[in-house]
């Protein structure tokens, strides 16, 4: 099993001896499973089932690339990143995490086990911004104490050097720094995100979780915090899980995508691979019903409606889950067997028993 | 000539709250044809849902009023009816789609009593037949098991099914005019496609007029004739979808189709964002509204509010003082490859 750390196989866990992980690996992800009980009755809570959210997902992030994680709603993308920052307990799996820390040899951190001190540790380097700029920051504080709590919790500097950073973060996010003592009402939403955004920079992460950052913002607003990534990502060597439901969104800003359905992935690939040369039926029905900002390409093009709705995952179809609605799906066997997630072509992995490249332009 | 659907005239609706006047819409005037499908694009705050809020008659006083403006739907003025005569026409001849399906249907009521419901007010029929419609019209959406389906409550459909649920209802008294607020907003990307592809098959075998609000430029693209951008309250550009997306005249509609991600962009250029963002409806700037963000802005566009005006192709208009000066269509990145590439019959 020597070699097993080397191509396909250094997907498994197993095999996997953690020291091993290459230098531009900063996250592996291994066999992530994630369910949430459900239960019956108001004092026993006896459990009935499990909304399987996210069952058995393995990849890996570079270091310095964006992935962008897509799928509709309810396909598990949110829960896989709350599980890789342990927002969520994990139910199984491993999440290895690259720390690395100046003068110092790099630690491989298992963020699914690590004990209080060390996942404290460890998300100095793991940062996450979310959707709604509404809802994640405190009304009752300033500006200044919400981007300073980061530094504040794991003791930081002093009190005027942590306004000092506020400054400084408040800049860089092009933000004014006169602004550090107003409240968040007091700004528009586009506003606010980077305000999120600030906050998360505030300890100098490696690795950012952006969970749906600009999907409740204005299309001109959209714009503006997308390019903002762009340049934190340039300027601070930053590397992105970029979540979102917009496939456009996505392509603009990630290297590599992956591609959820119901709590599985189902096809993963480099950018333009994935969205030119989709091998998955479901990527290529999701990519050919993503309307395009252009009358003369709408007008030619074909698009793959699919039947019907996404199955609930605490009772997922058998086989591949994507059978039930999958143009392609055959009788007797997708039905029956899981499709194993395999890499068909170097760096292009899908999960599927019939894949085929398919052309969606 | 035959009669305009509808005329908007010089519509204006406010809205009065504590910090003072919300010139929610302010004086936009358009015409629509019958069978035509109009897009109406705009960000939050543009004024569109306001616009389609005042020609169905739901902007309710002392909160919002329409202060000026005359809405003819065949001629007939909507702001002189009464209570009784404006409840015929809603739902009747003009109905409303919104964006999200779950509050706009009655919880503790079944499907089918929420149908028959609409057809009994609006046509002249029994019961009995009145289900016949109601089933028909299930049907229609593309409803399996219709008349078992009937006897569901709104909880036992998913989002995309109760939304057809709302194109049904809508379309069940054969209206004239269809509006549909972001239809597809709330919505997962495969189930807005089906929704669309739904509405568009239903319009053109009915002749139904269809105005859409939307944000998305996308679904625009793929389903009107012609497109309203709004801004700040007001109508800033109006033309075709040829014109808008491969023509724009003002900086605006510019810059919010380079501010789209595209699907097909393979060359991941930095999007050229409009800087700023919208005023404040209630303390609106002098001159154009658009100013404060237009890179192309002198100083009259600081004193003078810019009236739509006839610029660009045939037909085409825009509210920009500066509209024949730019030369707006040329600095629109890939402009080259906006012919389509379609490789025929590739997917199979």
């Amino acid at each position: 099993m020597t070699d097993a750390t080397a191509g396909a196989a250094a997907m498994d866990a197993a095999v996997v001896d953690p020291s091993n992980l290459p230098d531009d690996v900063i996250l592996r992800v291994n066999h992530l499973v994630k369910e949430f009980p459900i239960t019956k009755g108001i004092f026993f809570r006896k459990q009935i089932g499990a909304v399987k959210a996210v069952s058995d997902i393995s990849f890996e992030i570079k270091r310095g690339e964006t992935l962008g994680l897509v799928g509709e709603s309810g396909c598990g993308k949110s829960t896989t990143a709350r599980s890789l920052l342990r927002l969520l307990e994990p139910t199984s799996g491993d999440v290895w995490f690259r720390m690395e820390r100046e003068g110092e040899e790099d630690e491989i951190v298992n963020v699914a086990t690590a004990k209080k001190d060390l996942l404290r540790e460890v998300r100095r380097d793991m940062q996450i911004v979310f959707q709604d700029p509404y809802a994640s920051l405190n009304p009752r504080m300033t500006v200044a104490s919400i981007i300073a709590e980061p530094l504040l919790v794991h003791g930081e500097g002093t009190k005027s050097e942590r306004l000092d950073k506020v400054k400084d973060l408040l800049k860089v996010v092009g933000l004014s720094p006169e602004h550090a003592n107003r409240y968040p009402h007091e700004f528009s939403g586009g506003q606010r995100q980077r305000i999120g955004v600030a906050r998360a920079l505030a300890l100098n992460p490696s690795f950012m979780v952006l969970d749906e950052p600009v999907s409740a913002l204005d299309v001109s607003i959209q714009a503006q915090v997308l390019n903002l990534m762009d340049d934190l990502q340039d300027e601070y060597g930053l590397t992105y899980l970029f979540i979102a439901h917009d496939l456009s969104v996505v392509r603009h800003i990630s290297d590599r995508v992956a591609v959820m359905y119901l709590g599985k992935m189902v096809e993963m690939a480099d950018r333009d691979a994935l969205y030119d040369r989709p091998m998955h039926p479901y990527t290529h029905a999701l990519l050919s019903a993503v309307p395009i900002p252009d009358p003369h390409i709408e007008a030619n093009r074909e698009r793959i409606i699919l039947e019907g709705d996404i199955p609930s995952p605490a009772n997922p179809p058998s086989g591949c889950r994507f059978h039930t609605r999958c143009p392609i799906a055959v009788e007797g066997k997708c039905d029956v067997d899981e499709p194993e997630f395999r890499e068909l072509e170097a760096g292009h992995w899908a999960a599927c028993h019939f894949p085929e490249v398919q052309q969606v332009f | 000539m035959s009669e305009p659907l509808l005329v908007v005239d010089d519509l204006r609706t406010y809205f009065s709250t504590e910090e003072g006047i919300v010139r929610a819409v302010d004086g936009i005037s358009f015409t629509m044809e019958a069978g035509q499908r109009l897009g109406v694009v705009g960000e939050s705050g543009s004024g569109k849902s306001v616009t389609a809020l005042s020609v169905m008659g739901l902007i309710e006083p002392p909160a919002g009023e329409i202060v000026t403006g005359r809405l003819l739907f065949k001629g007939q003025n909507l702001l002189e009816l009464d209570e009784d005569q404006m409840q015929e026409v809603r739902g009747g001849q003009i109905a409303m789609i919104f964006q999200d399906p779950m509050t706009a249907l009655n919880p503790v009521y079944t499907i089918g009593d929420q149908l028959m419901e609409t057809i009994l007010l609006h046509q002249d029929v029994s019961r009995s037949e009145a289900r016949e419609i109601a089933i028909q019209a299930i049907e229609d959406v593309q409803i399996p098991n219709a008349s078992q389906r009937m006897m569901d409550y709104p909880h036992q459909y998913s989002g995309g099914m109760r939304q057809r649920i709302m194109i049904a209802m809508g379309l069940s008294c054969n209206p004239d005019l269809l509006i549909a607020d972001e239809p597809t907003t709330a919505l997962d990307v495969t189930t807005q496609a089906q929704i669309m592809d739904l509405m568009l098959q239903l319009a053109e075998d009915r002749g139904t007029a269809v105005m859409l609000i939307t944000h998305d430029l996308g679904v625009v693209a793929g389903f009107c004739d012609d497109v309203h951008v709004m801004y700040a309250g007001g109508i800033v550009e109006s033309g075709s979808i040829d014109d808008i997306y491969y023509n724009p005249q003002h900086p605006y509609t510019w810059g919010l189709l380079g501010s789209m991600t595209r699907l097909d962009d393979a060359q991941r250029q930095r999007l050229h964002s409009v800087r700023g963002a919208p005023p404040s409806v209630i303390d609106l700037p002098k001159g154009c509204r658009f100013r404060p963000r237009c890179d192309f802005a002198t100083e009259i566009c600081g004193e003078v509010l810019p009236a739509l005006r006839d610029v660009g192709n045939p037909g085409q208009r825009a509210a920009c003082h500066h509209a024949e000066e730019l030369d707006l269509k040329s600095m629109i990145a890939g402009d080259e490859t906006s012919e389509p590439v379609v490789s025929e019959g590739a997917s199979s």
